[in-house]
């Protein structure tokens, strides 16, 4: 049987560890994450939120043409 | 982010600003595991003398340094930053009693657990919650010192409300 409380306390100790990490280190990994979600997101959305400058960009050239 | 750390303690150095702290997400992954962000938030006590552009000596000194603006941050590295100016009493305190970090290296003003988990309070949107739970979580801060120092910064409803809703469940 599939044993959920099992999975979750395996998933907490997996948590803790990584908060055991050096700051730089987690640091490093929210980079790799924010990559990869810029990555993932290029259409809208993600890269909206990295800058709204981007948004106003895009508006602008659309009006130009 | 060292480029980050170091653009910073320069900025305190030179006097553009009187003292910084980061804080937000890059700070929360002080005490916690990692998590996702955009950004970069710097908390900063300005110079009493600054005009009605209160963030202009900050782009001034970045644009001399090569960092250029990108949308509402600057992009130091690959990291775009938020310059913030303080905005409360609470907020003036979590810089002036913000700890020394270390990244890389590099030492560098980041905001206590403490002081990070009473801002989220006091913008009290599902986000800042689930970092005040993050943070008890973690063990970096322990619900009668936050409960005090919500009081302290007149805080008490939002604190009952946040533990009725997330901690006495």
């Amino acid at each position: 049987m599939f044993d959920v409380k099992t999975m979750l306390e395996r998933q907490a100790r997996w948590q803790h560890s990584r908060a055991k990490l050096s700051w730089t280190e987690k640091l490093r990994m929210a980079e790799i994450l924010r990559e990869s979600a810029l990555a993932m997101g290029s259409s809208r959305g993600i890269s909206d939120l990295r800058t709204g400058q981007e948004t106003a960009n895009r508006r602008e050239d659309a009006e130009l043409k | 982010m060292k480029e980050v750390a170091k653009l910073l303690e320069d900025l305190k150095a030179s006097g553009v600003i009187r003292d910084y702290a980061l804080f937000g997400a890059v700070a929360q992954m002080r005490y916690t595991e990692p998590v996702a962000t955009l950004d970069a938030d710097v908390l900063v006590l300005l110079s009493k003398d600054t005009g009605l552009d209160i963030l202009a000596p900050i782009y001034d000194f970045c644009r001399k340094r090569g960092h250029v603006a990108e949308g509402e941050a600057i992009l130091v590295g690959n990291w775009p930053v938020k310059f913030i100016p303080t905005f409360s009493p609470l907020t003036e305190e979590a810089v002036r009693e913000a700890e020394t970090g270390e990244i890389e290296g590099l030492p560098v003003r980041v905001i206590s657990a403490g002081h990070l988990a009473v801002i989220a309070l006091s913008v009290g949107r599902p986000k800042d919650h689930l970092r005040i739970l993050a943070l008890i979580e973690a063990g970096a801060v322990h619900e009668e010192g936050l409960k005090k120092l919500a009081a302290r910064h007149k805080l008490t409803a939002q604190w009952a409300v946040f533990q009725r809703r997330f901690i006495d469940v």
